[in-house]
């Protein structure tokens, strides 16, 4: 089922508080925090996307925007050169570090993390599964997905 | 301390988190540079699956593309098919083999591109739609008891029509030929580039030539 104007203003009544509080979290900014839920509930307007857990949707639109956000600061306070950066080499500087994080996970987390990680957040398989398909315990899903994330975590969030 | 299973829930269903609660995760550093880490992390890894996803849509293309050229290729067999010869269909013939097909132009395009795969698709693809496309138009032929006398009558005056537009275009190339070489020196790059336009050729070079 499509989304109309009207869902829209009654999401943006329910959600924007939450939306917000996500995006300062994020930002340490709240003025950008506004402009981010702002963005985008402007761009459900014209996309109206269909989607059933729109709270979700809504909610994973800000976190990716506001992790965009926080990259374009780094990459600006790196090179001082970001706002003159067209906005294709932002998408592209998004996609290189997406495809950075890929790699790092396939040639420097052991095979049975790799494995872990890979049936986790590509597959969205739950604890008990994975312990089921790779023969461990669910201590044991939960202590390598921990040591990979910290690894991750480290290297490209230190 | 650091609560690996709940940061993962956050970042993969917010919805089920309420404000406070996320607040009180997010607002310790730590957790919320886990939460940004775990949230690429699974960005990463869904881009990875959707690049290895295949991709109706191209194919969809590749597919209609063909079934197009494979009726447009049997509407020219067809037409040269119902042609009689005293139309000088050998004189005709031999304009369409200079110009390269649609056929051919999708191959040289394809090999710029270094697309063998949809090459082989296409070919394939053609192989499967012609007889296919042959045996419908046959099927509606019988089906709809279709007068082919008339549309042969059609078809020779479509072809009559044809040759007499060629004939009209040699002349007019004849004529730009001459114009161009009458041109001086710097104008003929520009009618090179124009060259390059097959749509844009005629009106650009008019163009030129006018003023």
């Amino acid at each position: 089922m499509t989304i109309n104007e009207t869902d829209i203003e009654g999401l943006y009544q329910r959600l924007r508080g939450k939306m917000t509080r996500l995006a300062s979290l994020l930002l340490k900014d709240d003025a950008a925090a506004e402009d981010v839920v702002g963005d985008v509930f402007l761009s459900i307007l014209s996309a109206k996307p269909e989607n059933r857990n729109m709270e979700g949707f809504l909610l994973t639109a800000v976190r990716n925007r506001c992790i965009s956000i926080i990259r374009s600061r780094q990459r600006s306070n790196v090179t001082r050169l970001d706002e003159a950066m067209p906005v294709a080499c932002e998408a592209g500087s998004e996609e290189a570090r997406l495809l950075r994080i890929e790699r790092f996970i396939s040639e420097r987390l052991t095979e049975q993390t790799r494995r872990v990680i890979s049936l986790r957040f590509k597959e969205k398989r739950k604890y008990a599964e994975i312990a089921s398909e790779l023969g461990i315990s669910e201590a044991a899903v939960y202590k390598h997905l921990a040591q990979g994330l910290e690894k991750l975590r480290k290297e490209f969030n230190p | 301390m650091t609560d690996i299973r709940q940061i993962t829930e956050l970042a993969e269903h917010p919805e089920r988190f309420t404000e406070e609660q996320m607040t009180e995760l997010l607002q310790d550093e730590e957790n919320l540079k886990l939460y940004i880490t775990v949230s690429e992390t699974m960005m990463a890894m869904e881009a990875q699956a959707a690049k290895r996803a295949p991709k109706p849509k191209r194919r969809m293309m590749w597919a209609v593309a063909a079934s197009v050229a494979a009726v447009a290729v049997m509407g020219a067999l067809w037409t040269w098919h119902a042609v009689p010869e005293d139309l000088a269909v050998k004189e005709l013939q031999a304009k369409v083999d200079e110009t390269p097909n649609t056929h051919e132009l999708a191959g040289d395009s394809i090999q710029e591109n270094n697309q063998s795969t949809e090459a082989t698709a296409i070919d394939s693809r053609q192989q499967e739609v012609m007889p296919q496309t042959a045996n419908h138009i046959e099927d509606i032929v019988e089906e709809e008891d279709i007068d082919i006398e008339s549309i042969l009558q059609l078809q020779r005056e479509r072809t009559e029509s044809m040759l007499a537009m060629c004939e009209a275009e040699a002349i007019l190339a004849e004529y730009y030929a001459s114009q161009i070489a009458s041109m001086e020196e710097p104008v003929l790059p520009a009618v090179s580039a124009c060259m390059g336009d097959a749509d844009l050729q005629q009106e650009n070079i008019m163009t030129l030539i006018m003023q």
